[in-house]
C-alpha cells in the first residue's frame, strides 16, 4: 500500500495503518533524534513520544506535508524531553549523586560511532549552534530539500542556504582543529 | 579540507548512524495513545495531491542520472502514473531482454571492451540496474509501479548511450530548455568522467610500459601515439576510442604523467545551439577545470588571470539552474578559487616584503571589482580594493574584517535575486585630487589598450570602473583617431537625446576637448557634485596660467562616466515655471538660507538661480535675495541696509507670475534667462542677466535692466 493511502487511512482512525506508518518511519525518528543530541538510552522514550504526538496531530496535516511534520514533531519532542529531564534531574540531584551515567552514555555512543573520525564529526555537529546543526543534519543525513528544511524550521529559504554554508565552514574548521584525519576504514 | 572532503566524511558518518539500536514497539505506542484517552483523529477531507511521491530507487551510483531522466520524462507527467504493464507477456519481456543485450553489445564494441570491462563503467551499471529492477524484476528493489516497462526500457537505453551518441540524439531532438539542459550536462559530464576514470586506470596499469614514450626527457603523447602498435592491445584500443568520445591523451605540466582530458572544441560544438546557453557554459568551463578541480588551473594560470576565471565561474553559476550536480561542483570551485585569490591561508603568499599586496594579486582583485551587473565578488571586493588603493595597497584593517563567509552571504543573496547591481562608490574610490600628465607614454599606453578593447564592439561593460579622467582621455584619443562613432558612444544619453547621431558622426559637436597647451588633466574632488541621484564632475586642464575645469562628465545609471560636454542648461531649453521647478527652487532655498554658503549653489542651473531670486521675493525674504547677488569687486555692490530698505517687487506666486524661462549663454561668461510672463501682462518677455562665477551663476545688481 502506498504511504499516502496509509496516512489517509490512519487519519480516519485505522490503527493498523498507523502501525504500518510507525514501522516505515521509526528509524528516521530514532536517527534524527540521536543526531539532534538525544542520548542513546533516551531514544526509545523520545521515539514513543513522537509517535503519540504525531497521532494526536494526525488529522491536522496534509498528506504531502507528512515528512516535514514528522521532523518538526521529532525536533520539538527532543527539545521538550530534555527541558523536562533537566527539571527532573535537578530534583534528583538534590537526593542522589549520579554515578556511572557518563560511562553508560559514552559506551552506548561508542557502539554506534565506532570510528574515532565519526565521533569527532558527530561531536563537532553537536557543538554547533542549533540553528546550524539542524539544517546540516536534515540536509546531509536525511536528504531533505532546502524547501523542506525551511518548512520544518519555519525560516526563510535563503536563511537555510546561508546557515548550511556557514555550518559547513564551521564544521570544516572544527575538524581541521581536530587534525582532519582520514577515515579509518 | 574542501567541501567535497567534508561531504565524504558526512556520508560516512551517515552510514555509521545505521548502527543505532532500535527498540520500537508499536503496540506499546498504541496502548499509550489509548491510555491517554486520545481523541481518535478526526476524519478530514484532504486535498488531493496531484504529484505522487516517487519511490526512490535504490540505485546508489549515478543518482544524478535518475533525477535527470525522471525529471524530464516523469515528473512533468504525473497524471499518467498508472502503468499498463499487464499488457506485456513473458515473450515481450524476453524480447526486451534480447534487445537490451544487443544494444549493450553494440556499445561495448564501439568502446572495444570485453563484457567485464564494459560492466565496470558506472553508467553501464546504472543502465543495467534500471533494466534488471524494472523490466526483469526479482531483484531486491522490485518493480517501481509508477513507470511502464517501455519507459523503463527507454531509460535504460538512454543510460547506455555513450557521450558521442548523446550528442547525436540531442541533435535529432533539437533545442531544449534550461532544466533539461542542466540534466543533459550533468549526464554528459558524468559519462565522460566514467570513461576518463576507466582510461586513467589503464594508464596507471601500464605506467612502466609507457615510460618509453618520451621526447627530450618529457613524456609525450605524440610519441606514445606514434608507437602504439608496440604497446598492449588495451592501449591501442584506448588511443582509437578516445577521440570518438571527445577525449584525448595529454601530459601534465611537469611532463611526468599521462592523463586523459576532454577535447571538446569540435566534439561539443553542436551542443551550443541545442542546449540553453547558460547551461552550455559548463561545457566550456569543464574543459577549463576538468574533474581534478582547481589545482590544474592554479598550476597553469598566472595569478593575475585567475580573477577572470573566477568571474566567469561566478557568471555561469548565477545564470544557470541551481541543484544540478555540475552546479554544486562549480560552487565548490568558486569558493575554493576565491579563497585562494582573496583569502589565502598564508597571507604571505600575496604580500611583498614591504607589506603591500603584490602586483599580480592587485591585478586579479581589480578585475573582480569591475565585474559588471550583479556580482557577489564585485560587491565584496569594492570596499577592499578602494581602501587598499587609498593606502597604496598596504595590508589593512578593511581587508582583515572580511572573510570568505562574506562572499557566501553575497552569493546566496545573488542566487535569490536579492543582491542589487552594485554601483561603485565613486565618492570613496576617487582620490581627493589627481594630476594626470599627458606627456608620459604610460598614460596614453593604458588608454590605447582601453581604446582597442572598447573599439571591438563598444561594449559599455569595458568602461565599467573607469574613472572620469580616463574617459576624457579615451574621448580625446578617439578624437585623434577620427573615431566619431566611439566619440558618440562616449556621450551621455541626455546629449544623445538632444542631438542627432548622423550630424554628430559627420561633424562631432565636441572636438579637441583637451587644448594643445594642456600638459596635465586635473580631477578635484570638490568638483564631484551630486546631481539628480547621480554624480557629475569637471575635469580641469591648463588654459594659459590657469586650470580651467571645463570638461563636464556625468555618471550615468549604468555606473559609467560619459562626456556631457556642456551643462544641460547650456543646451537651450525652455523650462515651464511649474510645481517641479518650484520644488527644486524650494530645496535650493532651504539649503542656501541656513548659512548663505555660496558653494551650495555651485551646481544650480541659471534657471534655478533666477527662480530662487523670485522665490525669495515671494517669501519676502529680501536678505536671501541680497545674498544671491554676485560678490565681486568688478561688479557694482550695494550696501545691505540700503538694499533692505529699498522698495521691492511684490510677487504672489512665481508660478502665476511667470509662464516659462529659457537660458541662453552669451560671451565672456555671461548669460541671460528670458522669462515669459503670463499674456495678460503688458510686457510679455523679460531678460534676466547672469554672470558665471566659481560658485555658479549669479545675478548682478539690477539684473533685469
Amino acid at each position: 500500500m502506498l504511504e499516502v493511502e496509509l496516512i489517509e487511512r490512519a487519519q480516519k482512525g485505522d490503527k493498523t495503518a498507523y502501525t504500518e506508518l510507525i514501522h516505515i518511519h521509526h528509524r528516521t525518528v530514532e536517527k534524527f533524534a540521536f543526531q539532534c543530541g538525544v542520548q542513546v538510552h533516551d531514544i526509545p522514550d523520545v521515539t514513543q513520544e513522537v509517535f503519540v504526538k504525531l497521532y494526536r496531530f494526525l488529522h491536522q496535516f496534509q498528506r504531502d506535508r507528512f515528512t516535514t511534520w514528522l521532523y518538526k514533531i521529532t525536533l520539538n519532542t527532543a527539545r521538550d524531553y530534555y527541558r523536562k529531564e533537566t527539571k527532573e534531574k535537578e530534583k534528583e540531584q538534590k537526593l542522589h549523586v549520579e554515578v556511572g551515567l557518563n560511562y553508560t552514555t559514552k559506551s552506548a555512543e561508542e557502539r554506534v560511532l565506532v570510528f574515532e573520525e565519526d565521533r569527532h564529526l558527530h561531536n563537532a555537529i553537536q557543538a554547533l549552534d542549533e540553528k546550524y546543526r539542524h539544517p546540516i543534519i536534515m540536509f546531509y543525513f536525511h536528504e531533505l530539500s532546502y524547501e523542506q528544511i525551511a518548512e520544518v524550521l519555519n525560516v526563510p529559504l535563503s536563511t537555510i542556504k546561508i546557515r548550511l554554508m556557514r555550518a559547513k565552514a564551521l564544521l570544516k574548521s572544527a575538524i581541521q582543529v581536530n587534525g582532519g584525519v582520514k577515515h579509518g576504514r | 579540507m574542501d567541501d567535497k572532503q567534508l561531504e565524504e566524511r558526512l556520508n560516512l558518518l551517515k552510514s555509521s548512524y545505521d548502527r543505532l539500536p532500535s527498540s520500537i514497539d508499536p503496540g506499546e505506542i498504541l496502548t499509550k495513545i489509548e491510555n491517554e484517552n486520545n481523541v481518535p483523529p478526526i476524519e478530514k477531507k484532504i486535498r488531493g495531491s496531484k504529484r505522487q511521491r516517487i519511490t526512490v530507487w535504490a540505485v546508489s551510483v549515478a543518482s544524478v542520472l535518475v533525477i535527470g531522466l525522471l525529471g524530464t520524462t516523469y515528473l512533468t507527467d504525473s497524471d499518467n502514473t498508472t502503468t499498463s504493464d499487464e499488457n506485456y507477456s513473458d515473450e515481450d519481456i524476453e524480447e526486451f531482454k534480447s534487445r537490451y543485450k544487443d544494444e549493450r553489445l553494440r556499445r561495448q564494441k564501439i568502446l572495444q571492451m570485453n563484457d567485464a570491462e564494459f560492466t565496470t563503467l558506472e553508467f553501464v551499471q546504472y543502465a543495467d540496474n534500471i533494466f534488471s529492477s524494472q523490466i526483469a524484476p526479482g531483484t531486491l528493489e522490485g518493480k517501481n509501479d509508477d513507470i511502464s516497462i517501455q519507459e523503463a526500457y527507454d531509460l535504460a537505453i538512454e543510460g547506455l548511450n555513450l557521450p558521442s551518441e548523446m550528442i547525436e540524439v540531442a541533435k535529432k531532438r533539437g533545442k531544449i530548455n534550461g532544466k533539461e539542459s542542466s540534466y543533459f550536462v550533468d549526464d554528459f559530464v558524468t559519462k565522460t568522467e566514467n570513461l576518463i576514470f576507466y582510461y586513467e586506470q589503464i594508464l596507471r596499469d601500464n605506467e612502466d610500459a609507457l615510460k618509453v614514450a618520451k621526447h627530450e626527457g618529457r613524456l609525450s603523447e605524440h610519441v606514445l601515439i606514434a608507437n602504439r602498435y608496440n604497446l598492449s592491445k588495451e592501449i591501442q584500443s584506448m588511443i582509437e576510442v578516445l577521440p570518438k568520445e571527445g577525449l584525448k591523451l595529454d601530459v601534465n605540466l611537469e611532463g611526468t604523467e599521462f592523463r586523459i582530458i576532454p577535447d571538446w572544441a569540435l566534439f561539443t560544438r553542436d551542443l551550443f545551439s541545442i542546449l540553453d546557453e547558460n547551461e552550455a557554459r559548463y561545457l566550456g568551463m569543464y574543459e577549463l577545470i576538468p574533474g581534478h578541480g582547481i589545482a590544474t588551473l592554479l598550476e597553469e594560470q598566472e595569478l593575475s588571470q585567475l580573477g577572470y576565471y573566477l568571474a566567469s565561474i561566478e557568471f555561469t553559476l548565477l545564470n544557470s539552474s541551481e541543484g544540478s550536480a555540475i552546479h554544486s561542483r562549480w560552487e565548490n570551485y568558486y569558493f575554493e578559487l576565491a579563497e585562494k585569490i582573496i583569502f589565502p591561508s598564508d597571507i604571505g603568499e600575496i604580500l611583498n616584503d614591504d607589506n603591500k599586496i603584490n602586483i599580480e594579486t592587485q591585478m586579479a582583485w581589480e578585475s573582480l571589482v569591475n565585474i559588471p551587473g550583479v556580482s557577489p565578488l564585485a560587491t565584496m571586493m569594492k570596499p577592499i580594493v578602494a581602501s587598499m588603493k587609498s593606502s597604496d595597497w598596504t595590508y589593512n584593517e578593511t581587508y582583515k574584517l572580511l572573510d570568505i563567509e562574506q562572499l557566501r552571504d553575497y552569493y546566496l543573496l545573488a542566487l535569490d535575486n536579492k543582491l542589487e547591481t552594485n554601483k561603485l562608490d565613486w565618492i570613496s574610490i576617487l582620490p581627493d585630487g589627481v594630476e594626470n600628465s599627458l606627456e608620459t607614454p604610460y598614460t596614453m599606453y593604458g588608454i590605447h589598450e582601453l581604446y582597442k578593447k572598447f573599439n571591438e564592439n563598444f561594449n559599455p561593460l569595458v568602461l565599467h570602473g573607469i574613472g572620469p579622467i580616463d574617459i576624457t582621455l579615451l574621448y580625446h584619443y578617439a578624437d585623434g583617431q577620427d573615431n566619431h562613432e566611439m566619440m558618440w558612444e562616449l556621450m551621455t544619453s541626455d546629449f544623445k537625446n538632444e542631438y542627432k547621431k548622423e550630424a554628430f558622426l559627420e561633424n562631432p559637436t565636441f572636438q579637441n576637448i583637451i587644448g594643445d597647451s594642456a600638459k596635465n588633466l586635473y580631477f578635484n574632488k570638490e568638483y564631484l557634485i551630486p546631481d539628480n541621484n547621480n554624480l557629475k564632475t569637471y575635469i580641469g586642464q591648463e588654459k594659459g596660467s590657469q586650470v580651467s575645469y571645463d570638461i563636464l562628465l556625468r555618471l550615468e545609471n549604468d555606473d559609467i562616466w560619459r562626456i556631457q560636454g556642456e551643462e544641460d542648461y547650456l543646451i537651450s531649453k525652455v523650462e515651464p515655471v511649474d510645481d517641479k521647478l518650484l520644488q527644486r527652487v524650494h530645496d535650493l532655498y532651504i539649503s542656501f538660507v541656513r548659512t548663505y554658503d555660496q558653494t551650495v549653489l555651485k551646481g544650480a542651473t541659471p534657471v534655478e538661480i533666477v527662480g530662487l531670486y523670485y522665490y525669495s521675493a515671494q517669501l519676502k525674504d529680501f536678505e536671501t535675495q541680497y545674498e544671491l547677488y554676485i560678490k565681486d569687486d568688478r561688479h557694482l555692490q550695494i550696501p545691505k541696509d540700503e538694499y533692505m530698505n529699498a522698495e521691492h517687487q511684490h510677487i504672489e506666486d512665481i508660478r502665476l507670475e511667470f509662464k516659462q524661462m529659457e537660458f541662453e549663454k552669451k560671451l565672456n561668461g555671461e548669460g541671460v534667462v528670458t522669462l515669459t510672463k503670463y499674456p495678460d501682462e503688458q510686457e510679455n518677455v523679460l531678460g534676466f542677466q547672469l554672470i558665471q562665477t566659481d560658485n555658479g551663476w549669479r545675478p548682478p545688481f539690477m539684473p533685469t535692466q
